[in-house]
């Protein structure tokens, strides 16, 4: 006989009137919205980045005009807006996404090679934050107004306060130069030395976000009735934590961790560039100061295409922890 | 909160606080802030290290920057063009002393009685790295893809004067033109394309054949716009470089091994190298770094043997790295810039006043933190072959003068004159320059000076537009001969005198010096076109003389002695094949 776990509204069958709908076809549904999203996204960059003063070839050392004739053939730039529009647009119909200016090669190229690197750190940054934001909320909240609560507090806020290149600094002056434990630059899966300041530097804030509200939300799950019955019933405190509280504090959770994953696989210009990590975080502001339309393209869709699959993902795995939740 | 708790956050705080205070006051000294000598002037400060006998072997990182484009024939970017000579070499090379010397050439050209024909004979047996000939032809498919309107090679302007370059270059008409020119059919530019003045007579000889007599020619076939193509890869001119530069063949000091972008390259010696001597390296690898604090802290944990100094910090790295930095100037001027078509800058007067309102020493030292090298010059001094400082008492500080010029030009103590604005690309530098400017003409002249902020393209876009009126830019050298600084910035029909510099002496003169044949003769008459346009700031007033810094690990050798105003990105990066590791 096991001990009730699931909240009273768990009881209130209204909801499995939409039971004849299946994740599978809801699943199909949000991924074709993804066309027109794109569509739109791609509609709108393309329009804002040619209403911006300054073209690609504006350098620093003038070009002589038929140079810059002969570059804008090249590159697809010639004739009016909306022929270069078309153009593109049929272009990316095909999964085109036209050259770099700025590298001389298709932007699909550079992203793919740019791309695992962002998406591993991403990850790892990911984990470090999951794990270190749910332990630090949950150390907190059960230990509350004791010096655990304090500590994991105080290092929450600390990382939401220090901009992390600040926190790169600090890391690598004390550990890769002092203690030479690790290397100042670049990134190899696999390799620690090159994996940890840069996971750290990129995971504290997201970790510190995770912790607070890890905290805040078993702070109100604990007390909950339920709880208390189960207390009262003398299952042990481990256990109500882990398999009773926890699980139901993590719906909030989930809400920001989906914003989260997304940001950080995207990858983020200041880590990047710091550590001299070559991979699509820079890609972007790089390409807008330059004026690479293509680069801009490529890396604006697929931001959207993350942060659109990260939201598919986060609003299944709500259906996954909180039975009440049907499609 | 209990009492216990207090404690114990106070406590974390401290032990916070002590580590921060820890790191600051490291075992650096940098309390000591009063040694503040520049690392600039015209000597360049030596490391201690270097200076051992070459020898062969061994392996080198280093801190570069990610290359725009591999192809040599289409890119103008330093950072490619460095990477360029690693792997590829033209006909010739310049010398430490800026003099040609054959490379790929068997010796010096023969040139035809009215100086408009240059033939080249090869050395024999020459091979690409992937052991197939290489051929007169390569050469001079390298010009037809410079020359190529579907490549667009940006340096295109270097060749203009090989006959029949312009014409295939141009030959995609201008259908927006004003009137529009229509595009020219296939077989007429293949026809334009056989037309260039560029022949290999046979396997091992080329000529070339030009518009007008240029006394500089051999200087231009050391550049990369010449550098030969393989043709068992690249078959035809109008044809896109590979989009990975390591399925191509070199013929430099070094191949290309493999190739990241955003992270390294890496290149190993190329047995088949014909120059003077192969490299003396093994292997050479990029570490493509942007952040140049970062690249220090790396080259201080023995990440890399040599990277750009962070000039921000650079009083620091003076004193921390004495025997590793070593600074020296740059072929490259940065003026006040000044649109002469905006009254009042057409009077000369106004310009002299703000060129003497400026000074260079204080900008230099203290605003730019010694990074730079002040200059009343437009060509540096070395260049010009003048001696340094020529014009300061002319056109250098003095704000008595300056005033007195202000007035004479009819606007007593700054009234009346008009709101100028000074237009600046959002880096600190910059930001600080125009400051500075705008607090000397307030302090000297008495004028107000707006400043007005862009990012890089559209500032760029501005100047070729002509849509601005004080502008801090100039000029960095192609070649190092006075010519590249004078054609085409400030003659009449200058391509890029945006600023309207138009002075009939000045023009005089280039008409003398461009074809003039006798050398001497040639390089007193830039001299004087020098000194007018440094003297009557026609269109600029130079204000400093760009400088390097770089960190160099006392165990590599080379870089130090081979550094010149050929230098790309790093110091001796022109000659590679230079460098070694002593130990």
């Amino acid at each position: 006989m096991g001990i009730v776990s699931c909240p009273p509204s768990f009881y209130n069958r209204t909801n499995r009137r939409n039971e004849g709908r299946s994740v599978a076809g809801y699943v199909l549904r949000r991924i074709l919205a993804f066309i027109p999203l794109i569509w739109a996204i791609a509609t709108i960059t393309f329009f804002l980045m040619h209403a911006v003063p300054g073209g690609p070839f504006d350098h620093e050392k003038p070009l002589p005009e038929a140079t810059k004739r002969n570059l804008e053939a090249r590159y697809n730039l010639d004739g009016t807006l909306v022929e270069q529009y078309g153009t593109f647009i049929s272009n990316l119909a095909k999964g085109d996404l036209g050259i770099s200016f700025n590298q001389d090669r298709p932007v699909t190229d550079i992203i793919r090679d740019r791309l695992p690197k962002t998406l591993q750190l991403g990850v790892c940054a990911f984990a470090f934050a999951l794990v270190g934001g749910l332990t630090l909320g949950i150390v907190a909240a059960v230990n509350q107004n004791r010096w655990p609560d304090y500590v994991s507090v105080f290092i929450a806020t600390v990382g939401a306060a220090v901009p992390n290149f600040v926190v790169g600094v600090f890391l690598i002056i004390f550990l890769a130069l002092k203690l030479g434990w690790f290397d100042v630059l670049g990134w190899e899966l696999g390799n620690p030395r090159k994996m940890v300041l840069p996971t750290i530097a990129l995971g504290l804030l997201p970790m510190a976000f995770i912790a607070r509200i890890t905290r805040a939300s078993m702070l109100e799950v604990l007390r909950q009735d339920y709880i208390r019955t189960a207390r009262a019933k003398g299952v042990k405190e481990y256990r109500i934590v882990v398999r009773h509280a926890a699980r139901n504090a993590l719906i909030p959770v989930l809400t920001v961790a989906g914003p989260i994953f997304a940001g950080l696989i995207t990858g983020s210009f200041v880590i990047e560039r710091f550590f001299a990590i070559g991979g699509v975080g820079t890609a972007f502001v790089d390409a807008v100061g330059l004026r690479d339309y293509g680069m801009i393209m490529g890396t604006t869709l697929l931001y959207a295409v993350a942060i659109a699959v990260v939201n598919l993902l986060v609003d299944i795995a709500y259906g996954v922890a909180d039975p009440r939740i049907r499609y | 909160m209990t009492r216990t708790a207090w404690r114990i956050l106070f406590s974390m705080f401290a032990i916070f606080a002590i580590m921060a205070v820890a790191v600051a006051c490291g075992d650096d000294d940098d309390d000591d802030g009063g040694d503040t000598t520049p690392g600039g002037g015209s000597t360049a400060t030596q490391p201690s290290g270097g200076g051992g006998e070459p020898k062969e072997g061994g392996s080198l990182k280093v801190q570069y920057l990610d290359v725009q484009s591999w192809d040599p024939h289409f890119s103008s970017f330093a950072q490619d063009i460095g990477h360029h000579g690693f792997v590829w070499r033209g006909l010739y090379k310049l010398d430490k002393e800026n003099n040609p010397v054959p490379e790929m050439a068997a010796s010096e050209p023969e040139v035809s009685a009215d100086g408009l024909t240059y033939t080249v004979k090869l050395k024999d047996g020459l091979k690409w790295s992937d052991g197939e000939p290489l051929t007169a032809a390569d050469f001079v498919a390298g010009v037809h893809r410079t020359c190529d309107p579907d490549n667009a090679g940006q340096y295109f302007y270097l060749l203009s004067n090989i006959v029949g370059c312009d014409d295939f270059y141009t030959a995609n008409g201008d259908p927006e033109g004003d009137p529009p020119v229509a595009a020219k059919s296939a077989e007429e530019k293949e026809q334009l394309r056989e037309a260039i003045g560029v022949k290999a007579v046979d396997e091992t000889t080329i000529e070339y054949t030009l518009i007008e007599q240029q006394p500089t020619w051999p200087m231009i076939l050391t550049m990369w716009m010449t550098y030969p193509v393989p043709r068992h890869i690249v078959k035809t001119s109008g044809e896109a470089w590979p989009s990975d530069p390591t399925k191509l063949a070199f013929n430099g000091p070094f191949k290309l091994q493999s190739y990241t972008t955003k992270s390294g390259a890496v290149f190993v010696r190329n047995d088949n190298y014909a120059g003077q001597h192969p490299a003396y390296l093994d292997q050479v690898e990029f570490v493509y770094i942007e952040d140049n604090a970062q690249s220090n802290n790396a080259f201080r944990s023995g990440e890399i043997s040599v990277a750009l100094a962070d000039t921000s910090n650079l009083t620091v790295l003076q004193s921390e790295f004495k025997d590793e930095l070593l600074s020296y100037p740059q072929p490259a001027t940065i003026a006040l810039q000044m649109q002469m078509e905006r009254q009042p800058l057409d009077n000369e007067k106004v310009r002299l006043a703000l060129s003497r309102a400026i000074d260079r020493d204080t900008l230099a030292n203290n605003v730019l933190q010694g990074a730079v090298l002040p200059t009343t010059s437009w060509i540096p001094a070395d260049v010009a072959k003048i001696e340094e400082g020529t014009f300061d008492d002319e056109v250098g500080f003095d704000p008595d003068a300056a005033k007195k010029l202000l007035d004479e030009a009819g606007y007593p103590n700054g009234q009346g004159f008009p709101k100028l604005t000074i237009l600046i690309r959002d880096t600190p530098s910059n930001t600080a320059t125009a400051n500075f400017l705008q607090a000397e003409f307030k302090e000297h002249l008495g004028i107000d000076v707006d400043i007005e902020v862009v990012d890089a393209p559209t500032r760029s876009r501005r100047f070729t537009t002509e849509d601005f009126e004080l502008f801090p830019g100039g000029w960095i050298q192609d070649y190092p001969d006075p010519e590249n600084w004078i054609i085409g910035l400030f003659d009449k029909d200058g391509t890029l005198n945006h600023y309207n510099c138009f002075d009939s002496d000045i023009d005089t003169l280039i008409g003398k010096a461009r074809y003039n044949t006798n050398n001497e003769e040639r390089l007193e008459q830039y001299r004087e076109i020098n000194e007018l346009i440094s003297t009557r700031a026609c269109g600029a007033a130079p204000m400093y003389h760009q400088a390097n810094h770089i960190l160099v690990s006392p165990k590599v050798g080379g870089i130090e002695e081979f550094h010149s105003s050929q230098d790309r990105v790093l110091a001796a990066d022109w000659a590679p094949e230079e460098w070694y590791l002593n130990d």
